[in-house]
């Protein structure tokens, strides 16, 4: 009986593991194998050329600007995505009215497309017809660049910020649903005040949850490309570069498959090795308390 | 109840096995040529009404300027033939995002490209030849002369691969200096037929705080085109990447910094730099005929060949035209039916283009004049007639990377001042010996 029940189980779950080998799997054992490789315009000729690609990488500036960026794009992501999305979330289990009207509002940037988020954002800083310049002139006001080499990363972050908070927002919002009354409404017989019930109430419950979220905002910056490459593409001066939009540029817009694929790489093991320490960070963390 | 359900389960279950695995024995590769005409025919024809599909793929969409004429001589001929639906898989070329580029290489990846296609050629179409997908225009052409004879021959020998006529010409381009005749009478300047003029200008239009050139340097190459064939001359056209034509990259740094170029030059897109220019923000612009039909409706609006650089060799005689793009035919096509040879032909007669070149560019098939032609029209065939040199574009000549290097990738670094002209050309030359191995 048990041995046919996990027959059963394996036929369900052959179909998936078919398709991740076909799609996923292979894919990923072919970029590895093209990482090793000189390999140009998508040509059927891929020369073996070693650890070349990886040398190349190393001494890339345009990589350490890539790093460097995802530093900032996690940090901000971490501080201003899950910051304001537990804030607001707070804020809407507190009232009384309008509660799915707020929701609403706030989860609205997730069901747009990035690529429309990217647009939207290029038009207000635009230079010569962007939104921002058109207030500007219009209270007298002298035109700016917005977008340079030290503005770049932090415009396109607002974007990359904005995008997800109704995300995390819902997620919270669900988890605070699921602390029980009881604890409040002692709270509240004890006199606590709305801050000191999120602080150290509500925030404390919802360990797990900002575990998760935390471990999810984190590992998602290393996928971050459609918002970059419709408000920067990268540039100026490639001061908004991540490794996804130079990887891309590298590979479609310069036909270099076998340095792309050296970038592909990278960033495979980097999402891989900065989730699972942070994930252990936060458990042992979670196993202490 | 029980066992119904798990039965069901089971069904559901080897359903969705048995269509993953149909869905990869469709795209495995056909053996030793057993497929039939008929089996090759059903496979373009549509799930109803028994049409034929052909997918098309150019860039006559978004806001180039043939993309209503493309639009309307499709559906005139899907009209014509009711039993053709064409696809079009049409992608822009233009702005900083170029989709048409990818979306040809992800395809020749993949093995599917469209069953008729325009893409660039040069060393641009190099990897479409190689992939094997395309046919040899040879035997058609000779199977019918009628249509064939109607190709002008330079362009005709202009697409070979060694001999082999992997692609067709179409629709011709030139390129060159555009300028608002209006904005430098108002501040009385001498019209830029001369590097001194050019440089009068800059200063005063920076005084006035007025772009000279609407120029990206997020998309530099029309500029560095033109500006290495004013400085090296025909002959030294074809030395890519040689230090000789350092001082065209020099130029272009030190207009920089007199201020010749928009204050958001780093990030501005190709649309945002020819509307700028049509809207008169500024009073040059270096581009190609593609921007024609958008500003020949303006009187003032005039182009020339980019004058020589102090030293240089090139000038009022050299000239950036030819036809860098052409039709490919796929060969699964061919294998299919007649139908894509068919719409080919129409596409390619003489009554189609000339609707095409009414609109902009040169034509690779003989065909009438078009009537009533625009001053800026009249202006870029007095600048072709005047070249005794004209060769494509070098970025159609080299590979995409080296050309990079010094283009959108190295451009800014160098009008910034963090990267010289010797360093980009050294690591230019470097990436071509790479990639020509």
């Amino acid at each position: 009986m048990k041995a046919k029940r996990q027959r059963t189980a394996l036929l369900f779950l052959l179909p998936a593991v078919v398709l991740l080998l076909c799609f996923m799997i292979y894919p990923l054992g072919k970029t590895i194998y093209y990482s090793f490789t000189a390999w140009y315009n998508f040509s059927a000729v891929q020369t073996f050329i070693g650890l070349e690609n990886y040398k190349d990488l190393i001494r890339d500036p345009v990589v350490k600007t890539a790093l460097r960026n995802t530093a900032i794009l996690m940090a901000g992501v971490l501080l201003f995505q899950i910051g304001f999305a537990l804030i607001l979330a707070i804020l809407v289990d507190g009232v009384r009215h309008c509660f799915k009207f707020f929701r609403t509002i706030y989860f609205f940037p997730i069901v747009i497309s990035a690529t429309a988020i990217g647009l939207m954002f290029t038009l207000i800083y635009k230079y010569e017809y962007g939104l921002l310049n058109y207030f500007i002139t219009l209270f007298g006001g002298e035109k700016q660049v917005w977008i340079n080499e030290k503005t770049s990363i932090y415009l396109a972050l607002i974007p990359v910020v904005w995008q997800y908070v109704g995300f995390y927002f819902v997620i919270f919002l669900t988890g605070i649903s699921n602390i029980s009354s009881d604890i409040y409404e002692s709270a509240m017989l004890d006199g606590i005040r709305p801050v000191q019930k999120a602080v150290y109430i509500t925030v404390p419950m919802l360990r797990s949850v900002l575990t998760s979220s935390i471990v999810l905002v984190v590992s998602g910056c290393f996928k971050v490309f459609d918002i970059i490459f419709m408000v920067t593409n990268g540039g100026p001066l490639d001061s908004s570069q991540l490794l996804s939009t130079y990887m891309y540029q590298k590979a479609f817009a310069r036909g270099n498959g076998g340095y792309a694929s050296s970038i592909a790489i990278v960033m495979i093991v980097l999402g891989v090795a900065v989730t699972s320490v942070l994930r252990k960070m936060l458990q042992g963390g979670e196993e202490d308390a | 109840m029980k066992k119904m359900k798990k039965v069901l389960a089971v069904l559901a279950g080897s359903t969705m096995l048995s269509l993953s695995l149909a869905g990869c024995s469709q795209s495995a590769p056909q053996t030793g040529g057993a497929k039939t005409e008929t089996e090759a025919a059903d496979a373009g024809k549509a799930a109803s009404g028994g049409k034929e599909k052909i997918r098309v793929f150019t860039f006559f969409t978004g806001s180039d300027q043939w993309a209503p004429v493309w639009s309307e001589v499709i559906a005139e001929y899907m009209a014509a033939n009711p039993n053709i639906e064409i696809v079009d898989e049409s992608a822009p070329t233009a702005g900083v995002n170029d989709v048409f580029r990818t979306k040809m290489q992800a395809d020749i990846a993949a093995g599917t490209p469209a069953d008729l296609s325009i893409f660039y050629t040069g060393a641009d179409g190099k990897p479409l030849v190689d992939s094997g997908l395309f046919v040899d225009f040879g035997t058609y052409m000779k199977d019918d002369e009628k249509w064939s004879g109607n190709f002008k021959q330079s362009a005709l020998d202009s697409q070979k691969y060694d001999g082999v006529q992997c692609s067709l010409p179409y629709l011709g381009y030139y390129e060159g200096l555009f300028y608002n005749k209006e904005l430098f009478e108002k501040y009385g300047l001498e019209e830029p037929v001369s590097y001194d003029n050019i440089m009068k200008a800059i200063k005063v239009f920076a005084e006035n705080d007025i772009p000279a050139f609407a120029s990206s340097m997020a998309k530099p190459s029309y500029l560095l085109e033109l500006s290495i064939l004013a400085q090296s001359g025909g002959e030294g056209h074809k030395n890519y990447f040689d230090d000789s034509w350092a001082p065209a990259l020099d130029s272009i740094a030190e207009w920089y910094q007199m201020g010749a170029f928009p204050k958001d030059t780093m990030t501005i897109s190709e649309d945002d730099i020819r509307l700028m220019f049509k809207e008169g923000k500024a009073a040059m612009m270096i581009n190609g005929s593609w921007c024609v039909s958008a500003l020949e409706d303006n009187e003032n609006m005039r182009l020339i060949a980019m004058p020589a650089f102090p030293g240089g060799k090139g000038g009022e005689d050299c000239v950036i035209a030819g036809f860098g793009s052409g039709w490919f035919f796929s060969k699964k096509a061919a294998e299919r039916s007649d139908e894509t040879l068919k719409l080919l032909k129409y596409l390619t007669s003489p009554e189609i283009v000339q609707r095409f070149i009414a609109v902009g560019g040169s034509s690779a098939i003989e065909c009438p004049v078009p009537e009533g032609a625009s001053l800026l029209k009249k202006s870029a065939v007095e600048m072709l007639n005047k070249a005794s040199y004209t060769d494509t574009a070098i970025d159609s000549q080299v590979s995409r990377e080296a050309w990079m290097a010094i283009a959108d990738d190295g451009a800014p670094y160098l009008v910034e001042g963090k990267r010289t002209s010797l360093e980009l050309l050294a690591e230019a030359r470097k990436i071509l010996e790479a990639t020509s191995k």
